[in-house]
């Protein structure tokens, strides 16, 4: 597992962690069953509080990707408990629509946001 | 994970050979008192006396114990032959339990002729256990090669190679993790303690100091429990062990001269898993036969154990600034 800290991004770190572990499970870097580092190990590794891991773990528990088990390391989900599909595509469609607004307002034109998308998509395929 | 299994399992028939004929001569070869001894002083003179199950039940637990014990590593070694090669280890379970067979059946003779002292049987030491390591030498020299093929492949890591550089570039702070902890760490590491916790807990009236003893080396048993991490930072490279994260090696970057990719036995070239040492390296793996081998700037070599060895090896090269040799 591969974890980075970017100063110049501009999301909170918990943030940047669970994008990046979601990310990883996503491509296939990571699979379910796979361990992560204890709060403490990864904190010291990276240089970073012990609370800030331990708020991004808590937050990809409450996403269902990870189970945390106490004296144990964090493990990703053999099976992810799915939301129901109506709730997770309305919680989706809402953090696009944020996505999209805010591109649109810097001035990024509809063709070019429309390829950074479909560029994501093919990444994470 | 290939489940077929490599190794034939008939290698084992002096050992259940050995047993079946202790069985067979126990409960077929004439009858024997109720109470009889179970432990002699240096003289051969009985010194406590106990149940004929006592023998037999330790004889088949401890038969069933060696048989396993050597089923595992006998697989383990077949899976890693590149060719045929004699294995010592497979004679292990025919060569006690015969041993203990020829013992137990001349300790059967001595109950029987119902004798004062216990001499030491060899005879019947010479015969079972001489036969059934033999058959076993024998066995294991016919035992036909059969090549192991993993049905796991790695993809190489082009885009985890671009990922780091970028990475790299801006100087941000990252930390690649890689762990093994395999399913036998933690049966060890918790059934090991517990076990020795429980005779010493049973012995503690009469050897305290044995039982002191066995209490403190559940000590580093219980550590390994949570397996080996390797961490690797902007500045180096760090493998921890166990619940405590003990560091057992600690490489700083810059003094990385080479990384390749290696593959090994771990049996025929460490002896086993773990913390290893050879002439030519030190070790560090749980499970596998594949890992990266790192050469230090003094000459230095140490071999990783990992289940992503490209990756890993693709993160200590980029890192370290040393393009990764292939296997």
């Amino acid at each position: 597992m591969l974890l980075t800290i970017d100063e110049s991004d501009n999301r909170p770190l918990y943030l940047q962690i669970t994008s990046q572990i979601k990310e990883q499970l996503s491509s296939g870097s990571l699979l379910p069953g796979s361990e992560l580092p204890s709060v403490r190990e990864l904190a010291e590794s990276l240089g970073i509080n012990m609370h800030t891991v331990r708020s991004a773990y808590l937050k990809l528990r409450d996403d269902g990707i990870i189970r945390l088990r106490l004296g144990r390391r964090a493990v990703i989900n053999r099976s992810r408990q799915h939301q129901n599909d109506v709730a997770l595509e309305t919680g989706i469609e809402a953090r696009l629509k944020e996505v999209v607004t805010d591109a649109l307002l810097t001035g990024m034109a509809p063709e070019n946001l429309r390829r950074l998308l479909m560029k994501q998509l093919d990444r994470l395929k | 994970m290939n489940t077929k299994l490599v190794h034939p399992i008939w290698t084992h028939l002096p050992a259940v050979t050995a047993l079946v004929v202790f069985l067979i001569y126990t409960f077929a070869g004439g009858t024997l008192p109720a109470k009889i001894p179970v432990h002699f002083n240096y003289g051969g003179i009985p010194n406590r006396f106990g149940s004929l199950w006592e023998v037999v039940g330790l004889m088949i637990g401890l038969s069933l114990l060696f048989i396993t014990i050597s089923f595992i590593l006998d697989e383990l070694w077949t899976r890693q032959e590149k060719q045929k090669t004699f294995n010592w280890l497979s004679l292990m379970d025919d060569i006690t339990i015969g041993v203990m067979a020829g013992i137990n059946i001349g300790y059967l003779v001595y109950l029987r002729q119902g004798l004062e002292v216990f001499n030491f049987p060899w005879v019947s030491l010479g015969l079972v256990g001489g036969g059934a390591a033999l058959l076993a030498v024998i066995l294991e020299l016919i035992r036909p090669y059969r090549r192991f093929s993993p049905a796991l492949g790695e993809s190489p890591a082009l885009s985890l190679d671009e990922d780091i550089s970028r990475r790299l570039k801006s100087k941000a702070p990252f930390v690649y993790w890689d762990y093994q902890n395999p399913l036998y760490v933690s049966l060890i590491s918790v059934l090991m303690p517990l076990l020795m916790v429980g005779i010493a807990v049973w012995i503690w009236f009469e050897q305290p100091w044995l039982s002191g003893l066995l209490l403190v080396a559940t000590i580093p048993s219980f550590i390994m429990y949570g397996g080996l991490r390797v961490i690797i930072t902007r500045h180096d490279l760090t493998i921890r062990l166990g619940i405590l994260g003990i560091k057992v090696l600690q490489l700083k970057l810059v003094d990385i001269h080479a990384v390749e990719k290696h593959e090994f036995a771990p049996l025929r070239d460490f002896g086993g898993y773990g913390i290893r040492f050879n002439r030519e390296m030190q070790a560090y793996y749980l499970r596998g036969n594949r890992g990266v081998k790192i050469t230090t700037a003094n000459g230095k070599k140490y071999l990783i154990g990992s289940d992503n060895t490209e990756r890993l090896a693709a993160v200590i090269s980029l890192v370290s600034g040393r393009k990764a040799a292939d296997i």
